[in-house]
Formats: C-alpha cells, sequence, structure tokens
C-alpha cells in the first residue's frame, strides 16, 4: 500500500495470493540491533553465519566491528512467520495464468473474482516462511525483557480481548 | 533464485495464524489487506480479510528503533515485524454506527457501514453472525423481513464491560503485569504478581479496550466501571513560550517514562546546566516519577555527577 | 610454534606458549615483554613473554638475540628455531589478539582502548608464568604509552617482583629482545597462514605490510569493502583508516550508542520536542508502547 496517491490508498485492496502461504520455502532470519539503511542483498550466508560462535551464555557473532551475542526466538505456537513482497505492477504471476481449470470453476462459484480483485488492486504474496529467527543483542543477550519477546505475547491476549463476549 | 521482484525491494515479516495456511488450500482470493479507519484514532490503518474463512483481522507492528533482518541472502532495514490478530468486527462496525446514530432512526446495515474514504468498508458486511454481533450495541427493529439497527449507548457500554471483563481473567491468566509502578524487569514472570489490586486489572483492561474505541466512549465506560479519574493532567503551568513548550513535552516523556526503567531513559537530558536540564529539574521536583534522575543537590557526594547511576 | 587452536577459531584471543623449562621453577627468572603488530590495520596483535633464569641471561645473550625490528624476517625464524632448542632453559607463551577481539573491544559501548587492552594482556601474561610456577624475579618490558604510570601499575600488581618498562627496552634487554622475536615470528606466521572466516571469492593475498600508511594496504582495503558488512574480520574496523573508507564506500549502520548528528544531542531533543503529545493525541496504551507494537497504518 506504498502509493503515491493518497487517495488511491484508501481504495486499494492488496491481495494475498493464499497459494503461496503453502509453497513458501524456509527462510534464515536475524534480527539486528542496529540500523542498516538499505534493503539490498547481503552475502549473509559468506560473511556473517560462518562467524557466528556458540558462546558460554548464547551465540556470540560480530557485525561491522561490534559484538553481538544473541539467541534463537521461536515463533508461539499456532502462527506461522512469513516473508512478503508486494508483486510489482504489471508483474504477471504464474498463478493467475495457469490456474488449475477444475477447481476454478467450483473457485469462481462460490466467489466471483472479478468481485474481490479490481484494476488498481495491489497482489502481495509469501516468499518465505519460518518459525523461529535468531534475535541479537548489542553486546549483551537480549534476554527474557527484549520488547520483540512481550510483542510476541500479543497474539495470545488479542485472542482473549477480540472472542466474543458470552450471552446475557 | 530471484521469488517476488528485485532483491532490493520491500520484504514485510509477517505472523499469521496457522489456520490461514490450511484454509488457503480452498481458496484462490479472498485474502486481502484493506485499509480501515481505526476506531480509535480515526486514521486510516491495516485490516486483513480472510473472505473465506470470513474472519477480520487486526495488524499490529512491532518496531524498535535501530534494527534491522537479514533476511536469507539480503538486508531490510527497519526491522519491522507484523501480526496478524484475529479481531472483533463490532469495534469497526461501532464506528458508524455511531455515526449514523446523529441521524436518530433504525437504519439497514448497508446504509449505515458506508465511508467515502474507506470504501473497502463494506467488506464487513460479508462477515458472519452480524445479526448476532449487532444485538450487543444496537436497539433493532424487523420490517418485511429487513432488519434495522440503532446505535444503543446502553448496550455498548454493557458489551465494552463484558469486554474489560474477559480482557481482565487473560491478563491473569498471561500474568501481565498490570501495576502502575515503575517496572524495570519481565513483561510476565512465573510470580503472578500477587501484589496487583482488582481495580489495576479493571483500569489497565479498560485502557486496552480504549485502543479500539474512541475517547468518548472510553471515558463513559470509566465510569460505568467506577475507575478514579486519570491523576494525569497537571495544573497548568502560568507561563507561556517555551516554558510551556518544554513542560508539555516533558510530561508526555514522563507519563512513557513511568512505565519504563528509568535507565533507559536517553542520556541527552543530563547535559548539565544547559536550559532544558534546568527546567527538567524544577518538573522533576513536582513528579514523583522522575525524582531519581534529580536527586536533591545538597545530598550530593561531592564529585558525584548526579543519580543517574543509583537508579 | 603449533597454530591448530587459532585455525580453529581465530575470532577471539588464543594463546601459545612453550613448556615451562625445569630450572625456572627453581632459579629466579627474568622475564621480557614486548608485542608485535600494534599498528596495523590488518591481522591480529600479538603480545609475548620470554624468560629465562637470571644466571643464564649469558647464554640467551650468546644467542645474539636482538631487537627484531632491526632482524630480517629470515633472522628472526633462525633465532626463534635456536631458542626453541634451548628449551631446557628459555621459555615464552603469548596472546594472539584477534583483530576482531581488538574491533570489538575498540567500538564497545565501554570503549576499552587499545593501551589497556595491552596491558591487560601484558599482565595476564605475566600471571601466566607465575601460574605455572616460573619464579618471576624481574620483569622488563617495552613501553606502550607511559612507561612511568606503566609501571608503577606493573609494580603494583606484581609487589614481589621487580619491574622496569622502558621505551626501546626490545634494544636494551636480551630477555624483551627475545621476547619480540616470540612476538614478532608469531604474527608474521599468523597472518600468513590467517584462517578467513568469510566465505570470500577473488580473495586478493597482496596487502602490503598492514600498515594504515601503506597504499598497497589501502587498495587492498578499498578493493574488499562489502557494501553490507564492511570488510573480512580480518580488518581492525575500530582504525580510522578502515572506518573512512566505510563512511564512504559501505551502506549507513545506525547503533542505538552511535554519535550522528541528528541522532543525538541538541537536535534530537528538539525533534522528541516538536512531535510533542499534540500530533499523538492518544498514544498507544502502555501494554502496547512497553512491546513496541502499533496498529499498522502502511504495508
Amino acid at each position: 500500500m506504498e502509493s503515491s496517491e493518497e487517495a488511491a490508498v484508501e481504495k486499494c485492496r492488496v491481495h494475498l495470493r493464499p497459494g503461496t502461504l503453502r509453497d513458501a520455502a524456509r527462510a534464515t532470519l536475524h534480527l539486528l540491533p542496529c540500523e542498516v539503511l538499505v534493503n539490498r542483498p547481503a552475502p549473509v550466508d559468506r560473511f556473517f553465519t560462518p562467524a557466528i560462535r556458540q558462546g558460554p551464555d548464547g551465540l556470540e557473532v560480530s557485525f561491522r566491528g561490534r559484538k553481538l551475542r544473541g539467541e534463537e526466538v521461536v515463533v508461539p505456537p499456532g502462527l506461522v512467520g512469513y516473508v512478503m513482497a508486494m508483486e510489482e505492477q504489471g508483474e504477471v504471476s504464474m498463478e493467475k495464468d495457469f490456474s488449475e481449470g477444475d477447481e476454478r470453476e467450483e473457485q469462481e462459484r462460490a466467489e466471483p473474482r472479478e468481485a474481490l480483485e479490481r484494476d488498481f488492486d495491489q497482489f502481495i504474496g509469501a516468499i518465505a516462511s519460518f518459525s523461529r529467527f535468531t534475535l541479537w543483542g548489542l553486546e549483551t543477550i537480549p534476554g527474557p525483557d527484549a520488547k520483540v519477546r512481550g510483542a510476541l505475547t500479543w497474539p495470545s491476549l488479542a485472542a482473549a480481548i477480540h472472542a466474543q463476549v458470552p450471552e446475557d | 533464485m530471484d521469488r517476488g521482484g528485485p532483491a532490493g525491494a520491500r520484504r514485510h515479516v509477517l505472523l499469521l495464524p496457522e489456520y490461514l495456511k490450511d484454509a488457503s488450500k480452498k481458496m484462490k482470493s479472498g485474502l486481502m489487506f484493506v485499509k480501515l479507519v481505526n476506531p480509535c484514532s480515526g486514521e486510516g490503518t491495516i485490516y486483513l480479510f480472510d473472505l473465506c474463512l470470513q474472519q477480520l483481522f487486526e495488524i499490529k507492528v512491532f518496531k524498535e528503533k535501530h534494527h534491522s533482518w537479514f533476511i536469507d541472502q539480503s538486508v531490510q532495514s527497519g526491522g519491522l515485524l507484523h501480526f496478524a490478530t484475529p479481531m472483533d468486527p463490532l469495534f469497526l462496525l461501532l464506528h458508524y454506527l455511531r455515526k449514523a446514530d446523529k441521524e436518530g432512526k433504525f437504519q439497514p446495515l448497508d446504509q449505515v457501514v458506508l465511508d467515502d474514504t474507506f470504501p473497502n468498508c463494506i467488506l464487513l458486511l460479508r462477515l458472519p453472525d452480524l445479526e448476532k454481533l449487532l444485538q450487543h450495541v444496537t436497539e433493532e427493529k424487523e420490517v418485511d423481513k429487513k432488519k434495522y439497527y440503532k446505535y444503543s449507548k446502553e448496550k455498548t457500554i454493557k458489551w465494552l464491560g463484558k469486554k474489560v471483563q474477559q480482557t481482565v481473567s487473560a491478563l491473569k491468566t498471561n500474568n501481565v503485569n498490570v501495576s502502575a509502578r515503575v517496572q524495570a524487569t519481565a513483561f510476565f514472570s512465573g510470580d503472578p504478581f500477587s501484589s496487583d489490586k482488582e481495580e489495576d486489572y479493571v483500569c489497565y483492561a479498560h485502557g486496552l479496550i480504549s485502543d479500539y474505541i474512541p475517547k468518548e466512549l472510553s471515558d463513559d465506560l470509566a465510569k460505568y466501571l467506577k475507575l478514579p479519574e486519570p491523576s494525569v493532567p497537571l495544573p497548568s503551568p502560568p507561563s507561556k513560550g517555551l516554558h510551556n513548550e518544554l513542560l508539555q513535552s516533558l510530561r508526555a516523556i514522563t507519563l512513557n517514562l513511568k512505565y519504563e526503567c528509568p535507565c533507559t531513559f536517553p542520556a541527552f537530558v543530563f547535559v548539565q546546566g544547559s536550559h532544558v536540564v534546568e527546567k527538567f529539574r524544577d518538573f522533576s521536583r513536582a513528579e514523583p516519577a522522575l525524582r531519581c534522575f534529580f536527586p536533591d543537590r545538597r545530598k550530593q557526594q561531592p564529585g558525584s555527577e548526579g543519580g543517574f547511576t543509583s537508579c | 610454534m603449533d597454530f591448530s587452536e587459532l585455525d580453529r577459531d581465530n575470532t577471539g584471543r588464543c594463546r601459545l606458549s612453550s613448556p615451562v623449562p625445569a630450572v625456572c621453577r627453581q632459579e629466579p627468572c627474568v622475564l621480557g615483554v614486548d608485542e608485535a603488530g600494534r599498528g596495523p590495520v590488518l591481522g591480529p596483535m600479538v603480545y609475548a613473554i620470554c624468560y629465562c633464569p637470571l644466571s643464564r641471561l649469558g647464554d640467551l645473550e650468546a644467542l645474539k638475540v636482538a631487537d627484531s625490528k632491526t632482524l630480517s624476517e629470515s633472522e628472526r625464524d633462525r633465532l626463534f628455531v635456536k631458542m626453541e632448542k634451548d628449551r631446557d632453559f628459555v621459555g615464552w607463551a603469548l596472546d594472539v589478539l584477534s583483530p576482531n577481539l581488538i574491533s570489538t573491544s575498540m567500538l564497545g559501548r565501554v570503549k576499552y582502548n587499545l593501551n589497556s587492552l595491552s596491558h591487560d594482556t601484558a599482565t595476564g601474561l605475566v600471571q601466566y608464568a607465575l601460574d605455572q610456577g616460573v619464579k618471576v624475579a624481574q620483569v622488563f618490558v617495552d613501553t606502550v604509552g607511559l612507561p612511568e604510570t606503566y609501571q608503577e601499575r606493573l609494580q603494583q600488581r606484581f609487589p614481589g617482583i621487580e619491574v622496569t618498562v622502558k621505551a626501546k627496552a626490545d634494544a636494551l634487554y636480551p630477555v624483551v629482545s627475545a621476547a619480540s622475536i616470540c612476538a614478532k615470528v608469531a604474527r608474521d606466521q599468523a597472518v600468513k597462514s590467517w584462517h578467513f572466516v568469510e566465505k570470500l571469492q577473488d580473495l586478493d593475498a597482496d596487502y602490503g605490510s598492514g600498515y594504515p600508511n601503506d597504499p598497497k594496504t589501502k587498495a587492498w582495503l578499498r578493493k574488499h569493502v562489502e557494501p553490507v558488512f564492511g570488510f573480512p574480520q580480518f580488518v581492525r574496523f575500530s582504525w580510522r583508516t578502515a572506518q573512512s573508507i566505510l563512511e564512504k564506500e559501505a551502506e549507513g549502520v545506525i547503533w542505538e550508542d552511535s554519535l550522528t548528528g541528528d541522532q543525538e544531542g541538541p537536535g534530537r531533543i528538539m525533534s522528541y520536542f516538536s512531535k510533542g503529545p499534540r500530533t499523538h493525541p492518544r498514544l498507544p496504551h502502555r501494554y502496547f508502547q512497553e512491546r513496541g507494537l502499533e496498529s499498522a497504518t502502511i504495508l
């Protein structure tokens, strides 16, 4: 939903391609304690991964001459992590072009596609999935007080807040 | 292999309920992110619809300064982590019901849930069991098998009261620390915070629910729950200009600070002798949560740099 | 020298040592301390001690050890082999401080400068000799920083030992010369057989002397900049030369303790203030604030 046309943004739907949720390959993720001011390819497997050591109190590595200490964080049960990428405008999706005919018919009976997908809509798809990531702290292990660990407890509280209230 | 556009493109890291993956087997479309009005802030906010499961999801984003992702062989600035969690659609419907109530009449839902700025709100009408849900917040009439609704504040407050109740029990089972005292350590612990009072839980739950409703409803709900008046607003400072500005900002900082370890407070405040520090010092005398930053100078040891280390 | 431990992991600190000659546990000994590779922007720094009984100092001098800087590499290697032959009365120990250890120490939240790192390493090696049972009576140290304060500190740490810290000690005292040879031989060998932690392609081994003012070294640094990771760990990131190349040729990286113009100081105060409470009439509930969570407004 990054668009310069502010007016179009609110109308736009970003369709998440359901098939990509099943097919996404596993990805390795590291959450770093610094802001790298760019989105770009980076040879993580050549520079970073081989330098990770198991220290006395957790994982150790260095990045740009700074010491990092880290630990594995597991995605809470019932959740799956996805890395998603917006499809470029005009990009032709494989799924769009080669939908299996028989399923398509059933699909369209259930939900006419045109009603949901409009010309100005965007598409997003999962390109990878994960069930754990490595959380790094600058010189110290992030530990149980890491903010992101707190954030990971949100889905279980959210479930309670948004559950239907009992009838009178 | 380059999947999904150029490698330098933005990636979104998102946690989804696992059942969405299983449900996706049967569908080709119907999962979509749209912008709808946030019932608390009034700002456009992202929600996710699954029209196959007929469910609405709220999207929260984890954001912490100075973070980035390594995702396989790429780097992503920002280090954002999105959460999609099921959301009670009634919070979003309430926004429209309350708006329509200004006309003071019973209306069919499809005439209520309309929005020029966020036209995707009509997707809310596709969610299941709306009739049942609406009973919690509306009076209804049926004419020629068509339902007409009118917002009911009394019912809504009662419904919100139940929401608070179920949130209170969830806070307890999740061991959330709800006490107002400064807590430097964990978000949760084995210790069930036995010292936390019931009132603290209700107050906290009220605050959480208030993030889904407009301010006015939040205030009414507080009265209904017989919560004490918030102690936050300080007497207005008499002076104007920079002084006023500073105090306002400091008050904002203080509100944040009350819930954080004082030691995480940025060191910039400790530029000794600067104008800001002096204002802050004055202010901190009036604000107990801040006193540890500026211990009484008379008590200071010679050569000591102040109370920073004692926090 | 057996570098197998260093080959296994060269991201930290590695200690190598000779067996302690039996005589050194019986007779009062003289011990010299020196380093090699303090200045270069590349590779490890090595601290070495060498010791022998006071009674055998003449035999050590007879080896014609001299300041390692005045010797060619082959002469140093030859002298080190001689000392190894005299292992019945000469002992040595050394610490290889990896460039990664130097970088992470000097760039730490609490800055650990090279002098402190050097002093602590030297102290650690003297203590190591004592722990091994060497009867250390006199210690001679080539200076790092001001000799007076360093000497005072070492003397306080080892009150029973006569400590002498002096500039050019490596030229003045044969036992320090011997230590300097150990250090230099080890540093050369470590650099030559350096096992890069990174899986690098097209690695150019021709990096000159490793000193920051060497044009070859500078050219090597420029050639091996990786936009995200900067350099391989073989490079001391804490050196000014390395940092200025990264500033120009690598992507920006900001740490929470980074001192950059608009992150710290008055600018930050003002930006906090100008945001103020007015533009955000209602902050998210403290539950969300404490967890860094907010409602997503863009995807």
